[in-house]
């Protein structure tokens, strides 16, 4: 318990950080890290608790859980879903898999012993293809949640109060 | 309300397109809200984007022979979610209340005159955020504190490229090696136990998340050319981002790569 805790204590300030530096309005933040904190946590309870194999698929039902749970978000603060989900989903990119898979090539480029060379290539494939994997399933997951509620996330914006005082 | 000269709408959709472009929303997003403002004032608007230009037709629909087609550059910004939401807003509120365009044209200087939040704030929130990253896959507290210092470096320095104007693909492969340089200092220094988590970590603030989502959507709302090109230059960047990471480890001589 302590771990997940811990897990969403992270993507929470991973989420608030990278959603601030997109110049978001300060109310959707709150949003934003609170979903990562679920995104995540999600991802890490798939694994660990319900011992769900395949990375991706574990990423991919925690990014669309995120998406509807973000045109929730979205409704209630009337803004676009894409200002809340999208800095959420960043703590599940994979860029520890893909820094290690650039590691691999560039050792079995490297390297002159066959042996070697075939292990650093299997390597580099495995770690590219969860890297690429998790990312599709990442930006699917999320995509499908706001194709699904396509009109109603272009009418959350509808009715703001800002504009009557100016006007 | 008083429907506008064909030239005086063309300028406010154009300056429009260009501003929501520039701010990474999605193209159907974009595409949306012009429509539903030119449809307000009686005119049909038709839009074909592309990732250098995207070229604008404007058509009365009383009177086809007035019309107006613009070929306009695209602005590159820094993502801008306020942007997005206000002038999604403006859209909605044109549509609704049924603003002159004089007003539509006051709110929207408005919006696109309004501060950003101040750039130390956002340097160390993402530095924070970066450092957490480094926490999440595992790292140690004296990766996280590396990881922090690293993103702090690489920001300041990007933010003075960008003010110098330096190319965006040479400004990430600068800034991933040194964020990976200082990262790497610290681990020669025996400050972190898990080097890779932190080197790793060092340069994810640089990763072009958002951009990615965004084409992904392009490509499955049949925005198929204008997503490819997204995706295209995500590819430069991560390539560049790996680039600049090599380059420390090659100048260190880190085990990993012996």
């Amino acid at each position: 318990m302590n771990a997940l805790l811990n897990d969403m204590l992270f993507a929470a300030i991973a989420g608030f950080g990278f959603a601030y530096a997109c110049n978001p309005p300060l109310k959707t933040l709150i949003f934003s890290a609170l979903l990562a904190a679920i995104a995540h946590g999600l991802r890490f309870a798939l694994l660990n608790y319900f011992h769900f194999q395949t990375l991706a698929i574990a990423t991919f039902v925690a990014s669309f859980c995120i998406g509807c749970l973000g045109i929730l978000c979205a409704k209630i603060s009337k803004t676009p879903a894409e200002i809340i989900t999208f800095p959420a989903l960043i703590p599940m990119i994979p860029g520890i898999y893909a820094y290690q898979a650039i590691l691999y090539l560039f050792s079995f480029i490297r390297s002159e012993d066959l042996q070697a060379k075939t292990n650093f290539l299997i390597s580099f494939f495995d770690h590219f293809f969860t890297t690429l994997s998790v990312t599709l399933a990442l930006a699917v997951g999320v995509s499908v949640t706001l194709l699904i509620f396509f009109e109603q996330s272009f009418m959350m914006t509808r009715n703001r109060q800002e504009f009557k005082r100016i006007i | 309300m008083k429907k506008p000269q064909v030239q005086a709408l063309s300028d406010f959709l154009t300056e429009y397109t260009k501003l929501m472009l520039s701010s990474g929303t999605y193209t159907a997003r974009v595409s949306k809200c012009v429509g539903r403002i030119a449809q307000i004032y009686g005119y049909e608007v038709n839009i074909n984007f592309f990732f250098h230009h995207f070229s604008i037709n404007i058509v009365d629909k009383d009177d086809n022979s007035i019309n107006r087609t613009y070929i306009i550059p695209n602005k590159h910004a820094h993502l801008n979610f306020k942007l997005i939401l206000d002038l999604s807003a403006l859209s909605w509120a044109i549509y609704d209340k049924k603003y002159e365009l004089e007003n539509a044209k006051k709110l929207f200087y408005q919006i696109s005159t309004q501060k950003k939040h101040p750039y130390a704030l956002t340097l160390l929130l993402v530095s924070l955020g970066n450092a957490a990253f480094c926490r999440l896959f595992g790292g140690d507290f004296g990766g996280f504190c590396l990881v922090f210092l690293g993103t702090l470096a690489g920001l300041s320095l990007r933010y003075i490229l960008t003010k110098i104007k330096i190319d965006l693909r040479i400004q990430y492969l600068i800034c991933a090696f040194i964020s990976s340089w200082i990262v790497f200092l610290g681990i020669d220094a025996n400050l972190t136990k898990e080097a890779d988590i932190a080197l790793g970590s060092s340069i994810l603030y640089l990763i072009p998340g958002v951009f990615f989502i965004n084409s992904i959507i392009d490509i499955l709302k049949d925005h198929i050319l204008m997503g490819l090109s997204r995706i295209i230059s995500v590819v430069i960047l991560v390539c560049c981002i790996a680039m600049g990471i090599y380059a420390t480890l090659s100048l260190s001589n880190y085990g990993i790569l012996q």
